[in-house]
This record gives structure tokens, C-alpha cells and sequence, in this order.
């Protein structure tokens, strides 16, 4: 037996020795009742209610009814919570053999410091102990309400701090989140993704990312994101916990932020059965610009600059985009069903889902149809012990277009035509028509699995187990036909990409929670385990040239033969342990210490530590607070946090490796090696001390209740900065070595607010209105880097990590013109170019604002609003660069467009030391009106015919409408799709417009 | 299968026993083993340090040069008149309009790529030379001394007079090294191939060797000891570089960047100084029994921007056409030169010729096709030189000759005035004027290392000086 499986076995077999052979049988009781609203009385679902000290809970039905059965007799304290009313607890006396009834009246509430969330330990905590924030996603409604299509979509405008955008409107395209900034310099800025306790894939194409990440065949913009794989309506809840304060119990992986999905379960009771439907358009709105040519190729700068003799009668246009006969741009639809059946007893209970999707997106060879199913089960075998098993799979199948910064992209042939019709069907290189003949497809199938264990064997000690793995099996190919009349040898006589990727992440977590109390008033509770983590990477890569017509396989190519092979493995071993005070159940403080060893670290790296320290202080509940001096204050809670978490580096990074190669001597192939990675020699050279990337932080804040908590505030400030940040930097060339190394030089803070106002600010029978305001800051900034700046983006835009800077951020040299012969043109003597490249701004949004409004009328129709502001950032127009570049802009063909002519000039005619493309680079704040739905219950004596509790229909839009005055398509679109800086307009399929109408039905 | 493990000795540490005795893991106290991960596809460096994988080493070093070589011919052919750019890339542009960016990324990878190289035989040089005394004696170490001497020679052929070498240490620590003059690279190169003359007798090895050495010599202007000592190579040899179909790592870069795709295509007349290599030369798919032979081309309607004409090389019309590195050519060259430079204008003519006739289709020159000045001899050799050696990366250090050796100004032998293509349409389309790089700047990323740092401003493209 290997040694990782033994350990999965003994993390399995040393909780479940501890399970006693036969706990002895204890005297029981039920308890049973219904949770209400307050405001209007109405029966709520979903409320979780527990027994303290127990693990015995259940959760509301549709009617709002709960049971539970094997209760310890005698009086216990019951609890019940639901995201968006305050919690109520109450003691309940339970008799052995009989069932004792204690209904809840829950009272909408805006501050949410009752509810329950999961943490590293493995326990559900109350969120008023916590000393740091954490925002918590309400799923089931917004995507039922406002037709969200995407896991990512969920995240959007939900959280202050996090920033979700959207690089791309291609189907299956996927999108960058970044919680409170970017922290590494060369690892990746994901959050760790964790579904019911097991880790899972989130890693992006690009850098280092290449081996292990989301797709194998670059796409640019259009990379998918493993989030969006997820099926947003099978998870319940998202709990995301921003940073190390937060998450430095996850230890090496969890720097950025943990993202905590946990999927639906069953609810004891009745069978309940949920169908739904969506269906939907899609829609590309932008209007797109004609291209321009003129006689002699000339323009109005060339004529300026004396090259040609521009003659404006010359001028003709074309606009292949807005052209019915030539465009490639179509109406794209999606439809959705879903079914789901869940039910069970206090005993035991069972979710199982199913749904099937279709997306065609706005080309024709870009589509996405994915089956997801999951089958969710919890039981009781004993009185203190609760077993849940989750299972969850996803198959899709879907292709996207080669766009961006591709000769096969669409965009690119169609923006950079010839301005007539004559030559290539009026595009630069390829029609498209030819272009949509090639396959850039995934097939993808994901299991996920978990297996969680609690088991209390006294009342003052819990242990749990959490078992699981991802294994996602994924097939990257590109098929370009033979016979296309494509530019290329290579392309004309086809060929075909396949790629196999295999992923296996194992998780197994042992945990033990002892509780007691010092004193009256002082009540401890501690905790210790050891987590182990496997990545296992392996894919095949295969490709083949020289198709036969009407094979779409390798089996069709003629020539190129290649293969090859990567496997990669990376393994962590942590232990912890954390110790919590309770004073008064007013006072929290909270200390852990983590312990991480991992197979990635240098051979002269020891174990890493990652302390934590937190305080969380509810201080309307002291007898000092003056309550009835400051009457309209409710709640108050003040929390502080430390913690400390990390990156570890890239499977090979800390060593140096020769590749295989071959080389033809003699006219035979011989087997040779090369330092480092042979196409690009990245790496190669590792250092033996590499360590992982540590990040600390502080947060600070408070949480708020006003007026009986019908208005809730929140605020928090962080501070987060790394130490011994991995940067890839770039070594000297004349080392003859790898380009570039992974090295602990580096130092990146980020700083910034966190602010949420939650209201209900009218809540009657018929008339209910709450509103929801969130924004952050975040201030970026490479400390320290000791290495000379680093570039990204394209060259003639330049992007830099450097000291003293935002990550990222844009380098050009400033350029100022005049027209000093007032001949209504910009001749080169009249501009004036600076004399090196200055900071220009950062890529990134410094700020975001949310705000989402909800209105319901007679409790049926409620009316949802998604209102998304970013800003203080930039963004580089590189279509509108290289649109001018190629001399098909409008700008250049137009007397008087003086800033455009001065920035042609700035980027092309001078030498190119000089040149700069600082008049593209543009503010790329927007507003946009991200998401807009109707949602109407309908009649109960219409649904009833169909024998239905309960039906819903929802019309929703998507991307409706955007305020910038970016002057390109998109202020949010990126040809560098998740790159962690790169960041560019080029070519990008903007996001398109979704109109979705969506029908649930529940029975 | 015998795996590479990822031993990082960490599993095997107590200090984690403590954890595990806390987290009711007793049986696996000590965690042997549960750190380490395999790591099947690459070689450790202790992995090759028997002398059985001496001919992988071998092949290694080739492999690298050849990744260098092809990006040696492109690049120096642009910057000198051999190639006029036809790319979307502005930053080759820039290199055939002899105004190069520091950062520029394509002299980034020919420098990085040069330097690899020169490790590479290096590293394969010392391996052979610890191995057993037949293998340190062996053709193959002089085959690999050789190259890293060809690695210093187009190395100080191509850039300029401040280029660092380092190396990095058995421990991986970095030892940096200063920035040495052009006539320091040269006498490096010497150096190597002075050891690969001592190991072997083996006379291709020889050839290999004495050619490289003679050309450095020449380089340096010692031009009748160069030509001493070439005697012995005949006219017919040949060491070239493979390139292969087999993968796409072993692909000829100058047959992807001028036939599959159109970015780079055979200049004439350039930039007023260039030589007529298109108009003289053959094209292939309309031939003439006048057209001189040695440069070949097909006209491929535009480049890849689609704006300007293009005219691809024929002499490498495979991804796995190889390219000449030595030959006995460049030999009689060298003679030729020595020749001219005593005056003896009979052996200038004979040495031509004796080049001439190995090509077929190309007649001999006559005593009337040597001009009477000397200058004019001068043109003709370098002519010569320049169409019997096109795209085999020599044509930029004979530039820099003409300057440094032969008097002439900068103006007078790169392209200059006003950077006019051959436009799609008929006519030309001009875009701004040539700059004044003269040699390839080393690129920015060498700033990185801190002995070049204290000197970089010392690396001038635009003057040349004398070796």
C-alpha cells in the first residue's frame, strides 16, 4: 500500500476507532414545530434549527415545519437560523418517548452575526465568534430570481472585496475573481475553492499555469474557468473567507481567499420535487465600427507626414460586423431543465439533482451543453453520529472560437478588413464563414466526492473526518480541416491538436473539538487535526499535420507525429491547533497555530508555521452598553483577526531539470536534453531554498444592527502583505540557463475598506423593500521586489511589476501635442513625446460598488436589481490601436480627430525607443446594469391544475446596459481572459446580453 | 519503472511527529515517504553525471546551437540586407529598420538562445573532458568545443562590445560574469576552438575547428594567419546544422518565418547599400540561366501583414533543411582575402573561382571582372562572400569588417535613408527611415545581472569598435 493511501486509511480508521463498539442507549425525545416569518407570517423554509451541544439539527420544509427525533431528554437549548433573519434560540424540554413542540417567529434582519457558518475545523461557528468577516452568498434565490447562469455570475456584485470579471462574452468563457487584490506576483491570485470540504480544481491557463491549468490549447480571452464547471443551482450556500485573518487554518493554498461552496441536502419530510426551465437569448449589442482604406493606401496622417498624397474622394468603407451578408455574429440561445427530488426523516435524507444545459453562443462553432447530477445523502447511524455523503458529476462538451490575439479570431479578419468587399469576403485574412470550420472543443467530465463524519462521543468532545477527492478527466483538441483557404502551409493541409488531461485532488481531514467551560463565565473550546492535500496531474498531448479529408481524428494525420507526456504531483501535510475563549458568550479570542509541510517546498525549506490570533466582542449584549441612551442601536459587534497563510510553489520550481529532446545528426534522430522546458526554457533552473509565499493580515471592523436590526452595517479594513513573495523573475540571459526563476524576493501589500449597508426598508404584508449597498477599496502595491521590473501585456503596452507600484501596472511614456500650424492636423514636430515611460495606472478596479435592490408587490411579484460600478482603473484599447496600426480606423481618414492622430503618430512614427501607445490606454470605469429580473409567484388555483405546491416564473436580463466612457466595446473584457496581470482589449468577444425567461415548479 | 522521486528529505523529518501523536495518527509516526512524488518526464543534473549519457549531452549541445543558429540567421540578416520584414510584428520590424528596443523579445531569445548554446557545449565539453581519457580525447568533445567556439563567435559578431558571460554553479548559485569587449568574445572563441584542435585528429573535426578559428582570426584581422591555416580543408566540405520535420522543437525557425509564414523575405537593393541578392538571384519559379544560384527565392504574393510583397528564400524550403555552419567555401574566402590584402590578384580569382565551380550554374569570373581599385576588389570579395554565404549568419560581421577593418563609414555599407517595402499593390510603401543601429543591443533582461548593470550603458549599438 502506498504511503498516501495509508494515511487516507488511518485518517478513516482513527476517528472511526473511536467510535465506540456500543454507545450506550440514551433516554430520547423529539422535538417538532414551524418556523415563521414575522413580518407577514408566512411558513420558512430552509431554516436550520439545532440542538446545542448536539449534533442532532434538521432543516425547514417548504411549509416550514421541522422534526427532530433522538434528543436527549431533559432541557436543551434549540437554535434556529436562516440567512437574512436574526436568530432565535429558546429552551425546550424534552421527554423521553414523547415530542415536544417549539415553533420560531424569525424577524427579517439586515445584520447577519447570528448565522452559522463552516470552518476549518471542521464544525459549524456562530458568526458573531468570529473575529474576522465573512460574506455569505444566498444562492438559491438569486439564481432562482435572477436567473444567474454561472457560478462565477453568483459571485458578482455580491461581496464587497470581491471582484469578479468578466473577460469575455464567449460561451464557456470564464472569469477572473480576485478577492481583495492581487496578491502574488507569479503564483496564481485564485481563491481556494473547497466544496463540501474538498478541495477542487481553480487554476487559470497562462505563466506557470500551463501544466495543471484550465485548458491546454490557449484561447485567450475565452479560457474557461473550472468555477463556471459548477451547476449554480445544486449549491446552497457560499461562504467566502477574504483572506489570511480569515483562512489561515487552510495553511498553504489559501493566501488568496477560500471560497466554501456547500451543496444542497435533503430536508426531512415530504418528497419534494423542483423543475425548472430556462430559456434564453443571447445577444451581441455592440456597435461595431466600419473599416476605412483610401487610394495609395494612404491617410490623413501619411499625407501629414508626406509619405502619399491623401485624396479624401478616394475613401471607401465596409462594415463586416454590422452587415447581415458578411457577419458572423448570430442570435445565440440557451436552455436549461433541472429536476430535483429530496425528502427523507430526521434519520436520514437525500437530494438528488439533475440538469441538462445547452448555451449556442453568438458564433457558430461556440456552444457549451453540460449534464450535471448529484446525489446528496445524510444519515444517523447513532444518536451523536451524523454521516453525509455528497457526490457530484459534471460532463460538458464545448467548443469556442479561436478570438483575440489569433489569426483565426473573427473579430480580428473583421475589424481589420480592407474597407471593401473585394478582397476576402472583406476581411483581413480568413472569412470567418472558413474559420468556424475549426474546433477549438473540451470535453469535460468531474467527480466530486465527499464523505463527512461527526461524531460526538460526549457531550464535550467532536470529532470529524472529511474524505474526498476531484477527479476530473478532460479531453483539449483543435481540428483544423484540411482544404481551408487559410494563409499557412501548415493550416491549409489541417491538423489537429488532441490532448487528455487527468486531475486527482485528494483531501482528507481529521479533526477533534473538545469543549468545556473554565469558569461560569469562561468557556473553552479546542481544537486540533491534520489535513492532507494530493494534486496529481497527468496529460498526453498529441498532434498530427496533414489531415485526410473527412477524419476529424489523429487517425486522419499524415504527418508531424507528436506526443508527449506531463506528470506532475504535489502533496501537503498540515497539522494545527486552536484554541477559543468564550467570556460570557460576549467575548470571543481565538488563537491557532498551523504547521505545513510540502513536497514543492526547497530541500533546505522546514516546516512553515501560520499563526492566527482573532477577537470578536458583541458589545451591545454588555450590561454597560447604554441600550436605552442609544435606542436605535441593536447590535454592535467589534472584530479584529491576524492570520497568516500561504502559495506554495509550482511542482519543479525548486529544482533545476533537463528535458528530453531529439535532434537529427546524420540524418537520424538521436535522443539529446535540453536545460529547462524545451519550446520556451521558463524554468529549469530551481533554487533549493525555495520557500512558499507567506501572506499576513490584519482586519479590523464592525458589525452594526439599527432599529431592531432592520438596517444592518458592516465595515472592515484590511491590511494584507506578503513576505517572501515567489516571483518569477527573469535571470540573466548570459547565465545560459532557463529565462527565469522562481525566487523569495518579494513583498506585495494590499490595503483598502470593506463596507455593507443591508435594509429593510419597508417591510409590510404587501410591500417589502430591501436594498443591499456594498463597495470596497483595495490599494496594491509591490513593496519590495529587488529585481529590475518585470514585464507583462503586450510590448507596446507596456505592463510592470515594480517596486513601489501597483502589480500590474501600466508604464508608458506621456505624449502631448498641439497643433501648432492650426492646419487642423498633428504633424510629428507637433507632438511631443516624454522622455521615458512613467506610471500611467493600474489595470485593476481600486474601487467597486454594488448595489442590489429587491421590491416585492403582494408577496407574488418581486422585482430584483443588480447595479455593478467599478472603477479607478485602466485599460489598454489595443483594438483601436491595431486597428489604426493596419490603417482601417475611422480616425485616420477624418480631418481633425487630433488626439488620434497624435496617437498614430506616438505609436508608429517615431523610433522605437520612443514609441508609445499612452493615447490608448484609457479610464475603464463603468457602471453597469448587471442583472434585472421579474419574478412572479403564480396563482395557487392556476398551479394547481398541474398538481404543483408552488410555481415561479422569472424574467431576468443579463448584461442589460453599460455607463463608460471607455471608448472600445467593452470596459471589462481581457485578451489575456484570467492572466493575473496581462491585461488588454484586443479583440475580445465582448459580454453579451441575456434575456432569460425561467419557470420553477416545485410539487 | 525507475522513477525520479522528489526526495526532499522532508518526509523523514521528527519534527512532524509530534503533530501526528496529536492527531491520533500513531501508525504513521515518522510519515516516510508521504512527501515524496514522483517526477518521471525530466533528468537531475545527478542523473548525468555517468558517461553513459555523454552522447545525450552531445546531442544536447547540438540541439541548443541549433535552436540559436536558425534565430542567428534571421535576425542578422534583417538587421543587415539580406531580409526586409514582412511580419505583424513591429519588434522585427524594428530589427530591419535598425532601430531595436531594449526590450526587444525576439534579441531577447536570440541572445538568450546564443548563451544557452555556448552552456550547453560547455557543460557537454567538461563532461567528455572528466569522462575516461578516450572520451576527453574523443571527436565528439572537439565537435562540442567547436560549437561553443561558434556560440562566442556569432556571439561577438552580433552584439555589442560589453556582453556578459556567466554560468551557473554545480550548487545552482549563479556565479555572474563582467562584460568583456568583442575582441575578449573573439578571443574566447579562439580559445575553444584551440582545445578542440587538441583533443582530436579526426579531420572533420578538424575542418569544423579550423574553420571556426579561422574566421575568428579574421574577425579579428589577422587574416593571413587565418588563411595559413586552411590548406587542408577542401572546397567540398561542409559541417551544417539539422534541423528535422520530426517535432516541431527541431524545426528550421527561417523556414517557419519565411515560407509557412510569410514574415520575413529576401531583400534587394536595401535601404540604397544593400546588395541585389533578389534581383541577381533565382527565382525558382521562373528561372533564368543568368540569375546567380546561390540566392534562391519564390515569390509568395504578400507577407503575412498582407500589405507588402513577399519573396520567399529557397534555400531552406524544408522545416527540416539544414544549415550550413562551416564550409570550404568560407575557406577559399579567407584565402581570397589574404590574397587581396598582399595583392595577389590571380589567387583572389583563383580562390572565387575555385568556389564558383564547386556551384552549378555559376560561370567563373574572368581576369576582366576584377576591377582595377581596390575598393572595387574589395566589393567584389565581400560580394562573393555575401551570395555564397547568404542566410548562413555571416553577412553582419562582414558589415562590421567593412568598418572596422576596411575604413568604410556605417552610411556606406548598412541600409539607410528612407524605409521603403514593395507594396502589395505596385509601387512602394515607405514608413519612416532606417535608424543607425550598427550590432544587436544586449537585451534588458541582462540587467538582472549585476555585473552588467554597473556597465550597460557601455553597450552602444550605433558605433563600432575596433577589434
Amino acid at each position: 500500500m502506498k504511503v498516501y493511501d495509508r494515511l487516507f486509511v488511518v485518517l478513516f480508521m482513527g476517528v472511526a476507532a473511536l467510535i465506540p463498539g456500543g454507545v450506550a442507549a440514551q433516554q430520547t425525545g423529539t422535538i417538532s414545530g414551524v418556523v415563521v416569518d414575522e413580518t407577514n407570517r408566512r411558513p420558512l423554509a430552509e431554516v436550520s434549527v439545532t440542538v446545542d451541544g448536539t449534533v442532532r439539527r434538521a432543516t425547514t420544509g417548504a411549509e416550514g415545519r421541522y422534526t427532530i427525533s433522538g434528543v436527549p431528554s431533559g432541557r436543551v437549548e434549540l437554535r434556529a437560523s436562516r440567512l437574512g433573519y436574526g436568530v432565535r434560540s429558546q429552551p425546550v424540554t424534552v421527554v423521553a418517548g414523547q415530542t415536544a413542540t417549539a415553533n420560531f417567529s424569525l424577524e427579517p434582519a439586515a445584520l447577519e452575526i447570528g448565522g452559522l457558518v463552516v470552518t476549518a475545523t471542521g464544525r459549524e461557528q456562530r458568526t458573531r465568534e468570529l473575529g474576522n468577516a465573512v460574506s455569505v452568498v444566498n444562492v438559491s434565490e438569486d439564481v432562482e430570481l435572477a436567473a444567474v447562469n454561472s457560478t462565477a455570475g453568483l459571485l458578482q456584485g455580491r461581496s464587497a472585496g470581491v471582484v469578479v470579471t468578466q473577460s469575455s462574452g464567449t460561451t464557456g468563457a470564464g472569469a477572473r475573481v480576485r478577492i481583495r487584490g492581487n496578491t502574488s506576483v507569479s503564483l496564481g491570485n485564485e481563491p481556494l475553492i473547497i466544496i463540501d470540504g474538498v478541495r477542487v480544481s481553480n487554476q487559470v491557463f497562462g505563466s506557470a499555469a500551463t501544466v495543471g491549468g484550465s485548458t491546454t490549447i490557449a484561447v485567450g480571452g475565452q479560457t474557461p474557468s473550472r468555477l463556471n464547471d459548477l451547476n449554480p443551482d445544486e449549491i446552497d450556500s457560499i461562504e467566502i473567507l477574504k483572506g489570511p485573518a480569515a483562512s489561515a487554518l487552510y495553511g498553504t493554498a489559501a493566501a488568496n481567499g477560500v471560497i466554501q461552496i456547500t451543496t444542497k441536502r435533503g430536508l426531512a419530510g415530504q418528497t419534494r420535487w423542483h423543475v425548472y426551465t430556462e430559456q434564453a437569448s443571447l445577444e451581441d449589442v455592440i456597435d461595431y465600427p466600419a473599416n476605412f482604406a483610401a487610394a495609395d493606401n494612404c491617410n490623413v496622417v501619411f499625407g501629414g507626414a508626406g509619405f502619399c498624397d491623401f485624396d479624401p474622394a478616394t475613401v471607401i468603407s465596409f462594415n463586416p460586423l454590422e452587415n447581415p451578408a458578411t457577419t458572423p455574429l448570430r442570435k445565440g440561445n440557451r436552455q436549461q431543465y433541472g429536476l430535483s427530488v429530496s425528502g427523507g426523516s430526521d434519520v436520514a435524507t437525500y437530494y438528488v439533482a439533475g440538469e441538462v444545459e445547452n448555451e449556442d453562443g453568438v458564433y457558430e462553432n461556440n456552444y457549451l451543453d453540460k449534464i450535471t447530477l448529484r446525489a446528496n445523502l445524510t444519515g444517523r447511524p447513532r444518536e451523536n453520529l451524523n454521516v453525509r455523503v455528497n457526490t457530484g458529476y459534471i460532463s460538458s462538451e464545448s467548443n469556442r472560437p479561436q478570438n483575440d490575439n489569433n489569426f483565426f479570431s473573427p473579430l480580428l479578419n473583421a475589424l481589420l478588413g480592407p474597407g471593401d468587399t473585394t478582397d476576402v469576403g472583406a476581411f483581413y485574412f480568413f472569412d470567418p464563414k472558413n474559420l468556424a470550420q475549426i474546433q477549438v472543443g473540451e470535453d469535460l467530465t468531474r467527480a466530486i466526492a465527499s464523505l463527512n463524519v461527526d461524531y460526538r462521543p460526549a457531550s464535550w468532545l467532536s470529532l470529524n473526518t472529511t474524505q474526498g477527492f476531484e477527479l476530473l478527466n478532460r479531453q483539449d483538441a483543435q481540428h483544423v480541416p484540411p482544404g481551408l483557404p487559410l494563409l499557412f502551409t501548415s493550416y491549409v493541409e489541417g491538423f489537429r491538436t488532441n490532448n487528455r488531461v487527468e486531475s486527482l485532488q485528494i483531501t482528507s481531514n481529521a479533526n477533534a473539538t473538545a469543549t468545556f467551560d473554565l469558569r461560569d463565565n469562561i468557556a473553552s473550546t479546542t481544537s486540533a487535526g491534520v489535513q492532507f492535500q494530493r494534486e496529481r496531474y497527468e496529460d498526453v498531448r498529441a498532434f498530427g499535420q496533414g489531415l485526410t479529408p473527412g477524419v476529424p481524428s489523429l487517425a486522419g494525420a499524415t504527418k508531424l507525429f507528436s506526443a508527449n507526456e506531463n506528470n506532475q504531483e504535489n502533496r501537503t501535510l498540515g497539522f494545527y491547533i486552536q484554541e477559543q475563549l468564550a467570556f460570557s458568550d460576549r467575548l470571543f479570542v481565538t488563537g491557532a497555530l498551523r504547521a505545513d509541510e510540502n513536497s514543492a517546498f526547497g530541500v533546505e525549506t522546514d516546516l512553515v508555521y501560520y499563526p492566527s490570533v482573532s477577537a470578536a466582542w458583541v458589545l451591545s449584549d454588555e450590561s454597560f452598553f447604554p441600550a436605552d441612551r442609544l435606542g436605535a442601536i441593536s447590535n454592535l459587534r467589534l472584530r479584529a483577526a491576524y492570520g497568516r497563510s500561504g502559495l506554495r510553489p509550482n511542482f519543479r520550481d525548486a529544482i533545476t531539470f533537463y528535458s528530453p529532446v531529439v535532434q537529427r545528426i546524420n540524418g537520424a534522430e538521436v535522443p539529446a536534453i535540453t536545460l529547462g522546458t524545451p519550446s520556451d526554457v521558463t524554468l529549469g533552473t530551481g533554487q533549493p531554498g525555495l520557500r512558499p509565499e507567506i501572506v499576513s493580515e490584519v482586519e479590523a471592523g464592525f458589525d452594526l444592527g439599527l432599529f431592531a436590526d432592520r438596517v444592518g452595517l458592516e465595515f472592515t479594513y484590511y491590511n494584507k502583505r506578503s513576505e517572501d513573495a515567489l516571483i518569477q523573475r527573469n535571470i540573466a540571459p548570459s547565465l545560459g540557463a532557463s529565462s527565469a526563476r522562481f525566487e523569495n524576493i518579494g513583498s506585495v501589500r494590499n490595503t483598502g475598506i470593506e463596507g455593507a449597508i443591508r435594509a429593510n426598508t419597508i417591510a409590510h404584508e404587501n410591500l417589502n423593500l430591501e436594498f443591499r449597498l456594498t463597495g470596497s477599496t483595495n490599494e496594491n502595491e509591490l513593496v519590495r521586489s529587488n529585481v529590475p521590473p518585470i514585464f507583462a501585456g503586450f510590448a507596446a503596452g507596456r505592463q510592470r511589476i515594480q517596486e513601489g507600484f501597483p502589480l500590474g501596472a501600466y508604464f508608458l511614456t506621456p505624449v502631448t501635442f498641439a497643433d501648432a500650424n492650426g492646419n487642423n492636423m498633428i504633424e510629428r514636430s507637433e507632438v511631443t513625446l516624454g522622455d521615458s515611460a512613467v506610471f500611467q495606472g493600474t489595470p485593476f478596479p481600486k474601487r467597486e460598488v454594488s448595489l442590489n435592490g429587491d421590491l416585492t408587490l403582494f408577496k407574488s411579484f418581486k422585482v430584483s436589481a443588480l447595479l455593478d460600478y467599478k472603477g479607478g482603473h485602466k485599460l489598454l484599447n489595443f483594438t483601436r490601436y491595431d486597428r489604426c496600426l493596419e490603417g482601417v480606423c475611422e480616425e485616420l481618414f477624418q480631418s481633425g480627430r487630433l488626439e488620434d492622430q497624435a496617437a498614430y503618430i506616438a505609436a508608429n512614427l517615431v523610433p522605437a525607443a520612443q514609441r508609445t501607445t499612452a493615447l490608448y490606454l484609457e479610464d475603464a470605469d463603468f457602471v453597469k446594469l448587471r442583472e434585472l429580473s421579474l419574478s412572479i409567484g403564480l396563482p395557487q388555483r392556476f398551479i394547481t391544475r398541474f398538481g404543483a405546491d408552488g410555481a415561479r416564473l422569472t424574467l431576468a436580463g443579463r448584461n442589460l446596459y453599460t455607463w463608460t466612457d471607455y471608448s472600445g466595446f467593452d470596459p471589462e473584457v481581457n485578451s489575456f481572459g484570467q492572466a493575473s496581470f496581462s491585461t488588454a482589449d484586443y479583440y475580445t468577444q465582448p459580454p453579451v446580453r441575456y434575456l432569460t425567461a425561467r419557470l420553477d415548479l416545485n410539487f | 519503472m525507475n522513477k525520479t522521486l522528489m526526495n526532499n528529505g522532508r518526509g523523514r523529518r521528527p519534527c512532524l511527529r509530534w503533530a501526528v501523536g496529536l492527531a491520533v495518527l500513531g501508525p504513521l509516526a515518522g510519515c516516510d515517504g508521504i512527501l515524496e512524488v514522483p517526477d518521471v518526464d525530466v533528468l537531475r543534473p545527478g542523473q548525468l553525471a555517468d558517461s553513459t549519457s555523454l552522447p545525450a549531452l552531445r546531442a544536447g549541445a547540438i540541439f541548443d546551437f541549433a535552436e540559436a543558429y536558425d534565430d542567428a540567421v534571421l535576425y542578422t540578416g534583417s538587421l543587415t540586407d539580406e531580409f526586409y520584414n514582412t511580419d505583424t510584428f513591429n519588434t522585427r520590424q524594428e530589427i530591419d529598420r535598425r532601430s531595436i528596443d531594449l526590450q526587444n523579445p525576439e534579441i531577447n531569445t536570440y541572445f538568450r538562445n546564443l548563451q544557452r548554446a555556448r552552456a550547453s557545449a560547455e557543460l557537454a565539453g567538461e563532461r567528455f573532458g572528466a569522462a575516461s581519457p578516450g572520451q576527453a580525447s574523443s571527436p565528439q568533445r572537439a565537435e562540442v568545443l567547436s560549437l561553443a567556439g561558434y556560440a562566442y563567435t556569432l556571439t561577438g559578431e552580433s552584439f555589442c562590445s560589453k556582453v556578459p558571460f556567466s554560468r551557473v554553479l554545480p550548487s545552482g548559485a549563479f556565479e555572474f560574469g563582467e562584460a568583456i569587449s568583442t575582441r575578449e568574445i573573439y578571443q574566447r572563441a579562439l580559445a575553444k576552438f584551440d582545445s578542440a584542435l587538441a583533443v582530436t585528429t579526426n579531420a572533420a573535426e578538424v575542418r569544423l575547428a579550423t574553420i571556426g578559428k579561422a574566421r575568428v582570426l579574421v574577425d579579428l584581422g589577422r587574416v593571413q594567419e587565418a588563411a595559413a591555416l586552411l590548406s587542408a580543408v577542401p572546397t567540398n566540405y561542409r559541417y551544417q546544422i539539422e534541423y528535422s520535420a520530426n517535432t516541431s522543437n527541431q524545426f528550421n525557425d527561417v523556414w517557419s518565418l519565411t515560407i509557412n509564414r510569410k514574415g520575413f523575405s529576401v531583400a534587394s537593393n536595401q535601404g540604397q547599400n544593400g546588395l541585389p541578392f533578389r534581383a541577381a538571384g533565382l527565382n525558382t519559379a521562373s528561372p533564368s540561366t543568368t540569375a546567380d544560384p546561390r540566392v534562391q527565392y519564390r515569390p509568395l504574393s504578400t507577407g503575412v501583414d498582407r500589405n507588402v510583397l513577399h519573396f520567399g528564400q529557397q534555400l531552406y524550403p524544408q522545416q527540416g533543411s539544414a544549415i550550413p555552419l562551416a564550409t570550404g567555401a568560407e575557406a577559399r574566402y579567407i584565402e581570397a582575402e589574404a590574397a587581396l590584402q598582399r595583392g595577389d590578384l590571380s589567387t583572389l580569382r583563383e580562390k572565387l573561382n575555385e568556389v564558383r565551380r564547386s556551384i552549378t550554374g555559376l560561370p567563373e569570373l574572368a581576369a576582366s571582372d576584377i576591377p582595377g581599385a581596390r575598393q572595387g576588389q574589395v566589393d567584389l570579395l565581400f560580394r562573393e562572400r555575401a551570395f555564397t554565404l547568404y542566410l548562413t549568419a555571416h553577412r553582419l560581421g562582414d558589415l562590421r569588417r567593412l568598418v572596422t577593418q576596411y575604413g568604410r563609414t556605417p552610411e556606406s555599407v548598412y541600409p539607410v535613408g528612407p524605409y521603403t517595402l514593395p507594396a502589395a499593390g505596385g509601387g512602394t510603401t515607405t514608413i519612416g527611415t532606417f535608424g543607425n543601429d550598427l550590432v544587436l543591443p544586449v537585451p534588458f533582461n541582462e540587467q538582472n545581472n549585476p555585473e552588467f548593470a554597473k556597465v550597460k550603458g557601455e553597450c552602444v549599438t550605433t558605433a563600432l569598435e575596433p577589434v
